[in-house]
Formats: structure tokens, C-alpha cells, sequence
């Protein structure tokens, strides 16, 4: 029964072969195209979702991050007399969830009553104690609604699972509808597609009517999502931008005396409304969950107090639960006094007794999940389990029957679905959405549809490359003309100054600055390094070689534990030890500070604030992060360096989007500012490892091409090579835009621009600044680099101090805030007296 | 009627400041049919920048501490002036049920449901066959419920180690029930896990028990401890405490500060700091009789 069997529900065509009648349009347009015509746009529609980046990650699975999304070219064409049947039923369903979840934090009758077991409510492991005998702001208890469709063998529609917590698709189903408006425009137009930016309209509306009514103006509501690594990240960066929301993470966030704020540069910002992606339990290490950081400690008591709006509210996780499906039928009598209108799969709970009987009776007709609902784990298919498995099934099922529920599966209808063959039927699942609307609920005119190749159940829970369609509902008849979907124009809010926004936003970016251009160091001493470690190399070239491997060392890219003095060789083989920490610096997938390291760094900081970046410039970003993923572990010194040019002309790229591109804005002027420390330091590093007591012609030319400095040196001083005008060009000459003293000027200016009157901590990293610019103003060179060359160490080992005591300054005055706080155990229990009993 | 003064210290001491801190106590005594709290008092240094009580869903008084200013040491001290009458003990038919008609009429009656939720799993304490398997003794056949409890509590008392090294918050209720040694904590979380593995309703106690100092010396001030036993609901009767730790059922020595279904419910002093690095902690619990 788990297989698409012929007695599957075809959606394309009646029994009789014929095209169902709203079908006819997408049935024309298959015949009226070529197979290539339709690859054709099938790989425009993959060019689109690529050029979006739109991506999922996959939990727990390493290299599961980050996998594309797929879309296909055919849409799901909905009926629009069905569909209306549907969204009643759909939004009777949304009524009575939030009825129940209201009773389960309040009066709790449904349990008293025995319309519903107690086991399910008082012993489920995410009945929020804490979120029991009060209203949340708005009443009501869920506000966006999404649930799990098929359609049996009948056409019936029927629902698999309800998401009642914080239904994730609708980013996605939004992506896809943009992707499909653009591909497809004719035959959207044809199908007069409703129009789905009015139901994101309603849910603005309804998720800022929560605000509190403490403040006028316009509410502050912000996304909470548990970050880059969370499943949906993409979604809730594209729902973000989309509904004109900051995105922001539990430690963007603190409660004081029970009301919400946002950490920003310019202080502490009240907020009014969350729309919440962190699961309920995970929302309040205090109240909740202790150890979890995605949340803010305090929010339980900010929603009791009713300082915070929630959508959902807390506690909505208790639906959600696969048992529930097995009582809504009397439910919906109690509750509503009405007859359930869409039926669930036929759901058993294992705790009640004939239920039990019932299931062991028939084990291999059904799919066996945790009652509570677990969305990680796969379910058990008895009817696909060796002997050995099934029986300890059974003996789990009969050991703690209230843990698990049982549901058999009806099958899925089937949809055409275009691959690079042809068009195959595949089986079909899909989400719907709803949001509050007054009284009532609103459902989307769409959703996210998903060809399940095997059918599981789990729609988002992707494990699989699984194929999503775009969901089309035709517009009422004699309605306007569809418009288009689009983007719209996000509200700048940069305008403001930029201060409000989350500090560890400016962070992210601060770090990003320092790592991108940390790339661009190592890359290029890397690049100096392999040249000289090479048969094509000038005779006395590899002379260089042990200062360039100890500048790497230096800067924390290969560990001090090598050994990096490879014997000077002239004119032979490179040493196989040079060779090997060279590649080391690009291939070794283990270390975590080498060139590899330094591009993962750059991939997470570009994936936490891609909501500030350009298209263009997240765009040559990823391009930076992803360099070194096409190439093997084992590579050539020879490719390194074609690998390596490509880095750097990335790179200049990356510099070029972001000095042309972005507005000189706070994120700006971090992600500039962490540039020049970064580049400032290493360059003190690349001085003191290259010019070493005694340096020759040889080390002079290899700092400087590292500094990309050699062509003008040469202008100025022709190529006569000596100590003293190279460290000026490098250290002191503010003309030269990579020498230490230009990245100081640099920072002193954006300094001047963040100052904030009156502000002590400012001024401590400043003076650093002060006293290292003046130490590289009044340094005199010539006398530095005479000698032995220690005054040059001494003024070199001075400046890095200052740098980094700047940069220290930097991360307390502006980041220090930023720590995740943290659950502190409760005391141990002491009682030596009792010990002797 | 007699009277206590209960005086409970904890010192949190931080390697590096902590700049925000969110704290909820579970400090205060509640009143109770046979116990009086005439006085109670809560002092918190550095001082908080809130302070206000609340009651949680379980009825225990809950106290919600912010503190904004920078601390590298923190000290929540509670004072409690208690009076503790004799408690009822079942009697008559309460005292003849059988714990299988118990746990039925549990089951089944629905008028029993907000005692229902300590007969499930909570987040210390898992229901399991071998729980079940470590009570059997006790719990014979068609045996009255009061008995075997009383029969349970000895039963623990007998084949557990007093053993402050053995175990921390974190040790897991199996190892606890194998390897036999623990503290009060652990033994009140093993008899609500086993009655609750036998289909009763059991919740755990946090309190305090007046300790008698030894003949030849001095009451030692603050060598009490912060104490937790366990108990049962008996239909008809109510919940019956019975303390596990020391064999005996609680009477006008032990003070009741609050109930939930385990530990984690009731837990003495949390909290959610910004900063702090690594912390220690120090507790002092000093019971005195008052004439």
C-alpha cells in the first residue's frame, strides 16, 4: 500500500482517460511543446532557483548543508470548486486546533471531560507548564496554520499532519511562485492565478495587530530564527526580506524587567512582536528548556505580562502531535458543535487499549510514528521490517503503547512530472497555509507542493532531493487580471542611520571583513610560497621559502608544532616538507585555520548576514566560499596556483561589489573596519617573518609581491632593493593602500564617524589607534633598519600590540554584550549529616 | 504546634563578571493544612533590579530575580519562620485499598485528572519495567497501597547508599537504581519512578528536615541541608508523603517548601547568566527549632 498502486487518485485525468477539465490548459501546453522545449524551461526554472540560491539543510548529516531546492516545471493545477470545499475545511480545522489549544492552557475540559486522554496533554513532553492559566497577547493561540495534504484513491482530500508551532514552507512557496511567475507567464496569465501576496498581506496585518498597545507608531517585529543552521534558514531570510522583517537570533535579544529588546550599537530597542521560528520548548532556557541558547532568557514572563506579542504563541507545539488526529472527529462536535469537514489519515493512538489490539492486528497495514511527533526520526513500516525489527516493534508497542500512534497511509494521487525523459505521474503532497484573520482564518491561494517518490509523510523533512511544485488556484471568475509575482521593494531602514540595527549583525560582518581579507593574505603568501617551491623558479627564489612557510605560521594558517625549516634548496626538487604544507594550506580538509578553514568562516559569516548583502555581492561571495569545493584533496603544486588566482580574483571582486556597491552604512564601515585590522596585522606579521636579521634581495621581493607593492616599488625606486625604503612603503607610507599605516588612517576616520559624544569605552580603542599612528608618524625609518635590525623588530613587535589591544577594544566596546548567556545549575546536593544515617 | 526558623543561603561565585542575570527561586515554604509560615523573607545581593513573586502551575510559590548590575558573586538567602502541626495518616477503608484498585480508579476516574499528571514521564524521571520490577517486593499481590509504600520506603532505605559523590543533578535514574548509592534527591526520584512504573500517581517534595546534631556535640549553624522525599496519592485519602532518605514519614520535622514532578519542577535556585565563565557553589541550610 505504500507504493503509487494503480488505484491511485489521478489528478491529470478522469477513469476514462480524458483530461480533468481544469486541466485542460497545462494539457495543451505539454502537447503544444517539444521535449526540448520543455527541458528548456525546465532548466531555466533551475538557472532561477540557482541564481536565488535557494537551499535547505538537512540536520545531522554533514555534508547535508546547504542542498539545492528543485522545483518543477509543471505546476499543480487546483480545481476551483474543490478548492473551496477545501478551505472550509481547512479553516474549521484552524478554528478547532486553536480551541484546543486554548483549553489545554486553560480549563483544561477536553481532558476532564475524556474527549481527550490526558496522557496526550498532561503527560506530552512539551506541555508548557509555564504557559498554563494566562492569555497571550492577541487571545488567540494560533495564529499561522499549515497542514499536510493528500488525496486518497477516492480524490478525497485528506490530511496527514498538522504544523500549529511555526509552519515553515511559506518562504518557499513564495520562491517558487516568483520562479514559476517568471517562467511561465503566458500560461499563468492563461490560468488566471490568484494572486498570493494578499494572503502575506493579511498575515502582516494579523502578526502586528499582536503589538501590545503600550506604544503607538508602527511595531517593531522581528523574525527570530535559531540561525544559519537551521533547516529553513533560507526561508526565514527570504520570509524576512519579504515581509520587511529584521532577522534576528536569540542573542540579538534580552528581556529586562519582562519586556523584550533588541541589542543594537546605539542601545537597547524595544520590541513588540516575534514571529517565532524556534521551537516552543527552545524559546526560554529560564522558564523552559535550560541549555538552549536559540531563545532569550525571560520570555515566558514578557508574554505573561503581556509585553510581547508571539505568533504562534507559545505552547502551540501541543497539536502538532500525531496522536491528536485520532480524537478531532468527537473534537470538533465538542468543540464546535460541527462535523469534522476533512478527514485525517486514519490515526490510532497506542495508548488507548483496543486501539493496541487493534494495531498488532493489522501491524502491516500501517506506519508506526511517536505519538508526540518526532519529526527528525523516520516512522517504522512494519510491513518493511526484517523478523528481528518487527518484533522488537511489537515488543515497544506493548511495553509503552502511549508512545506511539499508528496511521495508515491511503496512498497519493498523481501528478505529471517533467523530468529530462519526458513527463512521469508522480505521487503528490502538499501544504497549506492559513493565517488569523479576524474571527476566522485566511488560506493561502497556493502552497508547496512535493513529488514523494516513496511516500513518507513527512513533506518537509526532506532527506531526499525531492522535487517541489508550485500550487495554482485559479481566480475567481471575473476578477482583475493576474499581476505577476514579484519582490517588493524592501523598506530601508539603513536610513535611520543604520544603528538599530542588531549588533551582532555589525559583528558578523566586522568578522567577515577580517576573514575575507584574511583569505586574501594567506592566499597570496601561499601563492609567493608555491612559486618558490618550484622547478620554474628563479635559482635563488626558494631562498624565501622558510620565511614565507614562517609568516604562515605565524598567522596562525599551519600549526607552530611543524617543522617549517625545509632545507634551502637552489635549483633542485622543492623539499617534499615545503611542498606538503603548502598543499596543506589549500587541500588539508582537517585543519581548521588553513585557506580551507578560512573559506568555511567566510561561507557561515556570508550565510548569517545575507540580509545585508546585495544580490551581487552575496552572489561573489559564495563564489569566494566555494573555491576550493570543487577541487580533490590531492592536487599539484602546479594547480594550486591556478586555484590560487582564482581566489584572488574573487577577491578583487568581492572588494570591487562591496566598495562600488554598498551604501556607506554602519554594516559598511564594520565590514571595512574589519578589513583593515585584519590587513593591518597580518601585514605586521608578513614584516617581521620576511625580514628576517641579514634579509637579501630575495625576501625583500617575495614581502613585497605578497604586499602586491613590487610594481610600485620598482616605479619609485627602480630595482635597486633595499631594507629601509621597503619597510617605509609597507609600514609608514600612507599613500600606499596596503601599508600598516594607511589601515590605521582608515580606522581612525570610521572611528570619528561611530563616535558617540560622551562615550568613555569608545575612547580607549581610539587612543590605541592614536598611539600606534603617531609610533608609525614619528618612526625613524632609516635608523630603525640600521644595525641589526632590532629597532625595526621593536618598533614592529610595539605597532602589533597596539593592533591587537585596538582590536580587543573593539570586540568589548561595541560585541561584549553578545555573549550567549547561559544556564547555571542549581546546587548540588549537600548533606554530610544523612550520609552516616 | 511547633516552630522553626529556617535559614537558606546560596553563593554563587563567578570567574568573571556576570552582567545580566535572570534567577527563579523556589525558596519559600507554602502554606499547607499542617504547616503555618508565619514569616518569610529573601535577600539577594547585589541587589535586583526586579524582584516579585509568582505562583507556578504546581501552586509552589516561585520568586523571579533580575539582576543588572555587574557581580562576580551572587548570595540568595531565605527566611522562614515555620509552625508544623501533626499530619493525618490514612485510616480505614483509604488505608486498605489495594495499589492495583488504586492505580484502576486512577486510570479511569475522571475526576482524578489533576492528579493524573504525576502518573506520567516527566523530565527526570521515566516510567520503566525494571522500576516496576525494584518494587515488586513491596508491592504484592492485592497488598493495601498504604502498606506497600510504607514496605517501599524501608525497602530504599535498606538497599541504598547514602553517597553525596555517587551522583549529581545529572545522573541518570538507572544508574541511581543500579548502582544502588545516591542522595535524598535520587531516592525520591526512584520511588516516584517506581510508583509511577506501577500506574500510580507519585510527586516528588523539596524541603528541609530538622537534623539532630550528634549527642556530644553542638548544633553545628548551617550544616542542615535542603532536603526532598517523596509521595503518593492514596483515593479517598489524598497525597501521603514518605521519606525514603531516612525510613520515615514525615511529620513535624520535615518543612514543605514545594511538590512537582521531579526535581526539575522545584529546583531550589536557576538561573540564565550573561557572562561568568566558570562558577562554584556554596549552600547553607540551617534548621533551628525555636523553643
Amino acid at each position: 500500500m505504500l507504493e503509487h498502486s494503480v488505484t491511485a487518485f489521478d489528478e491529470f485525468r478522469d477513469a476514462g482517460g480524458e483530461l480533468r477539465k481544469h486541466q485542460s490548459l497545462l494539457g495543451r501546453f505539454l502537447s503544444d511543446r517539444s521535449p526540448v522545449e520543455l527541458d528548456q524551461l525546465q532548466k531555466s526554472v533551475r538557472w532561477r532557483i540557482t541564481e536565488q540560491e535557494v537551499t535547505f539543510n538537512i540536520l545531522g548529516v554533514p555534508e547535508g548543508t546547504n542542498r539545492p531546492w528543485h522545483l518543477d516545471v509543471l505546476p499543480y493545477l487546483v480545481d476551483r470548486v474543490e478548492w473551496l470545499t477545501l478551505c472550509r475545511g481547512l479553516r474549521q480545522r484552524a478554528r478547532l486546533l486553536n480551541e484546543i489549544i486554548a483549553d489545554c492552557y486553560g480549563p483544561q475540559r477536553l481532558v476532564r471531560e475524556g474527549l481527550l486522554p490526558a496522557e496526550l496533554v498532561l503527560g506530552h513532553p512539551d506541555f508548557l507548564r509555564p504557559c498554563h492559566g494566562w492569555e497571550p497577547v492577541g487571545r488567540h493561540r494560533l495564529h499561522l496554520y499549515a497542514a499536510d495534504i493528500g488525496r486518497d484513491p477516492d480524490g478525497k482530500f485528506t490530511i496527514y499532519s498538522d504544523r500549529t508551532q511555526a509552519p515553515t514552507g511559506a518562504g518557499y512557496a513564495l520562491e517558487n511562485r516568483l520562479v514559476m511567475g517568471r517562467t511561465l507567464p503566458d500560461l499563468f496569465r492563461e490560468y488566471r492565478v490568484e494572486r498570493i501576496a494578499g494572503f502575506f498581506a493579511k498575515m502582516r496585518r494579523t502578526i502586528e495587530s499582536l503589538a501590545p498597545k503600550t506604544n503607538g507608531g508602527q511595531p517593531r517585529v522581528l523574525l527570530l530564527s535559531a540561525g544559519a543552521r537551521d533547516e529553513s534558514s533560507f526561508e526565514h531570510a527570504y520570509l524576512a526580506r519579504y515581509l520587511g522583517y529584521e532577522l534576528v537570533e536569540g542573542r540579538d535579544l534580552t528581556v529586562r524587567d519582562n519586556i523584550v529588546y533588541l541589542k543594537t550599537l546605539s542601545g537597547l530597542r524595544r520590541v513588540d512582536v516575534l514571529l517565532r521560528r524556534v521551537g516552543d520548548a527552545w524559546c526560554d532556557a529560564l522558564a523552559l528548556r535550560g541549555g538552549s541558547t536559540q531563545g532569550v532568557a525571560g520570555l515566558v514572563s514578557a508574554a505573561r505580562a503581556g509585553n510581547i506579542g508571539l505568533a504562534n504563541p507559545l505552547g502551540s507545539v501541543i497539536t502538532e502531535m500525531p496522536a491528536l488526529k485520532a480524537y478531532l472527529p468527537g473534537l470538533a462536535r465538542a468543540v464546535l458543535g460541527e462535523e469534522l469537514q476533512l478527514e485525517s489519515v486514519p490515526t490510532f493512538w497506542c495508548g488507548d487499549p483496543q486501539s493496541l489490539s487493534l494495531v498488532l492486528g493489522i501491524l502491516d497495514e500501517l506506519v508506526i510514528k511517536p505519538a508526540f511527533g518526532d519529526r527528525r526520526g523516520d516512522p517504522f513500516v512494519p510491513a518493511q521490517m526484517d523478523q528481528k525489527g518487527r518484533a522488537a516493534l511489537i515488543e515497544r508497542l506493548k511495553a509503552r503503547p502511549e508512545d506511539y500512534v499508528a496511521e495508515r497511509w491511503v496512498g497519493l494521487s498523481t501528478v505529471p512530472v517533467w523530468d529530462t525523459q519526458g513527463v512521469h505521474p508522480g505521487g503528490l503532497a502538499w501544504r497549506a497555509f492559513l493565517c488569523r484573520d479576524g474571527e476566522d482564518y485566511d488560506v493561502m491561494p497556493g502552497g508547496l507542493a512535493r513529488i514523494n517518490e516513496s511516500p513518507d509523510g513527512l513533506f518537509l523533512a526532506i532527506r531526499s532531493n525531492a522535487v517541489s511544485k508550485d500550487v495554482w488556484v485559479p481566480s475567481a471568475p471575473g476578477s482583475a487580471e493576474p499581476v505577476l509575482p514579484s519582490m517588493p521593494d524592501r523598506r530601508v531602514d539603513l536610513k535611520r542611520g543604520g544603528l538599530d540595527l542588531p549588533s551582532r549583525l555589525l559583528d558578523d560582518i566586522y568578522w567577515l571583513g577580517r576573514y575575507v581579507e584574511r583569505c586574501d593574505c594567506t592566499a597570496r603568501l601561499t601563492r609567493a610560497g608555491i612559486e618558490r617551491a618550484t622547478l620554474e623558479a628563479a635559482p635563488d627564489a626558494p631562498l624565501a621559502l622558510g620565511a614565507i612557510l614562517d609568516a604562515l605560521q605565524r598567522s596562525g594558517v599551519t600549526p607552530v608544532a611543524k617543522e617549517v625549516k625545509p632545507t634551502p634548496v637552489r635549483g633542485g626538487a622543492p623539499a617534499a616538507v615545503a611542498e606538503a604544507i603548502l598543499l596543506g594550506v589549500l587541500f588539508d580538509t582537517d585543519a581548521p585555520n588553513n585557506l580551507r578553514g578560512i573559506l568555511r568562516r567566510v561561507h557561515e559569516l556570508t550565510l548569517g548576514v545575507r540580509s545585508r548583502l546585495s544580490r551581487d555581492a552575496w552572489h561573489v561571495l559564495r563564489r569566494l566560499s566555494n573555491s576550493l569545493e570543487t577541487h580533490p584533496a590531492h592536487e599539484k603544486l602546479g594547480n594550486a596556483v591556478d586555484v590560487l588566482d582564482q581566489i584572488l580574483i574573487t577577491l578583487a571582486a568581492v572588494s570591487g561589489t562591496t566598495l562600488d556597491n554598498m551604501v556607506r552604512s554602519h554594516a559598511w564601515a564594520f565590514l571595512d573596519m574589519g578589513r583593515r585590522v585584519e590587513r593591518g596585522a597580518l601585514s605586521l606579521v608578513q614584516l617581521q617573518a620576511l625580514l628576517p636579521a641579514g634579509a637579501s634581495r630575495v625576501h625583500m621581493e617575495a614581502l613585497l609581491e605578497v604586499a602586491d607593492s613590487l610594481l610600485t616599488y620598482r616605479a619609485r625606486y627602480l630595482s635597486t632593493l633595499q631594507v629601509a625604503p621597503v619597510v617605509d612603503l609597507l609600514l609608514t607610507d600612507t599613500s600606499n593602500p596596503r601599508s600598516v599605516a594607511f589601515q590605521v588612517e582608515a580606522l581612525m576616520e570610521h572611528f570619528k564617524r561611530l563616535r558617540i559624544d560622551g562615550d568613555v569605552t569608545r575612547s580607549r580603542a581610539e587612543r590605541r589607534l592614536i598611539a600606534l599612528q603617531s609610533a608609525l608618524l614619528t618612526a625613524d625609518i632609516e635608523q630603525a633598519c640600521a644595525g641589526d635590525g632590532s629597532g625595526l623588530r621593536q618598533l614592529l613587535e610595539e605597532s602589533a600590540t597596539l593592533l591587537w589591544q585596538f582590536s580587543d577594544e573593539v570586540g568589548h566596546t561595541f560585541f561584549s554584550h553578545l555573549a550567549s548567556s547561559r544556564a547555571v545549575s542549581p546546587p548540588v546536593w549537600i548533606n554530610e549529616d544523612l550520609e552516616a544515617k | 504546634m511547633r516552630m522553626f526558623s529556617v535559614n537558606h543561603s546560596t553563593s554563587y561565585e563567578y570567574e568573571s563578571p556576570v552582567v545580566h542575570a535572570h534567577h527563579i527561586a523556589h525558596l519559600a515554604p507554602r502554606p499547607l493544612q499542617f504547616q503555618r509560615v508565619s514569616g518569610y523573607s529573601l535577600d539577594v545581593t547585589p541587589e535586583p533590579a526586579s524582584l516579585y513573586e509568582e505562583h507556578d502551575y504546581f501552586g509552589n510559590r516561585a520568586h523571579f530575580i533580575e539582576i543588572l548590575s555587574e557581580h562576580d558573586a551572587l548570595v540568595v538567602t531565605a527566611k522562614t519562620y515555620i509552625g508544623l502541626r501533626e499530619r493525618d495518616t490514612p485510616e480505614g477503608l483509604a488505608a486498605r485499598v489495594s495499589w492495583e484498585d488504586a492505580a484502576e480508579r486512577l486510570a479511569a476516574d475522571r475526576g482524578l485528572v489533576e492528579v493524573s499528571e504525576y502518573r506520567f514521564d516527566s523530565p527526570l524521571v521515566r516510567a520503566h519495567s525494571l522500576l516496576a520490577a525494584y518494587a515488586a517486593p513491596s508491592f504484592a499481590p492485592k497488598r493495601s497501597l498504604f502498606e506497600s509504600v510504607l514496605a517501599f520506603n524501608r525497602q530504599i532505605f535498606d538497599e541504598f547508599t547514602y553517597d553525596p559523590r555517587a551522583t549529581d543533578i545529572s545522573t541518570p535514574l538507572a544508574q541511581v537504581l543500579r548502582d544502588k548509592r545516591g542522595v535524598c534527591q535520587d531516592f525520591a526520584h526512584v520511588a516516584v519512578g517506581a510508583l509511577r512504573s506501577l500506574g500510580l500517581a507519585a510527586r516528588y517534595v523539596s524541603g528541609y528536615l530538622e537534623t539532630d546534631p550528634p549527642l556530644d556535640r553542638p548544633r553545628l549553624v548551617g550544616s542542615d541541608a535542603s532536603h526532598a522525599w517523596a509521595s503518593v496519592y492514596i483515593p479517598g485519602f489524598g497525597w501521603f508523603d514518605f521519606d525514603p532518605t531516612n525510613a520515615i514519614v514525615p511529620a513535624t520535622r520535615h518543612v514543605t517548601v514545594g511538590w512537582g514532578r521531579d526535581f526539575s519542577d522545584v529546583s531550589p535556585l536557576t538561573g540564565v547568566v550573561l557572562g561568568g565563565g566558570a562558577h562554584s557553589i556554596a549552600v547553607s541550610v540551617d534548621v533551628e527549632a525555636l523553643g
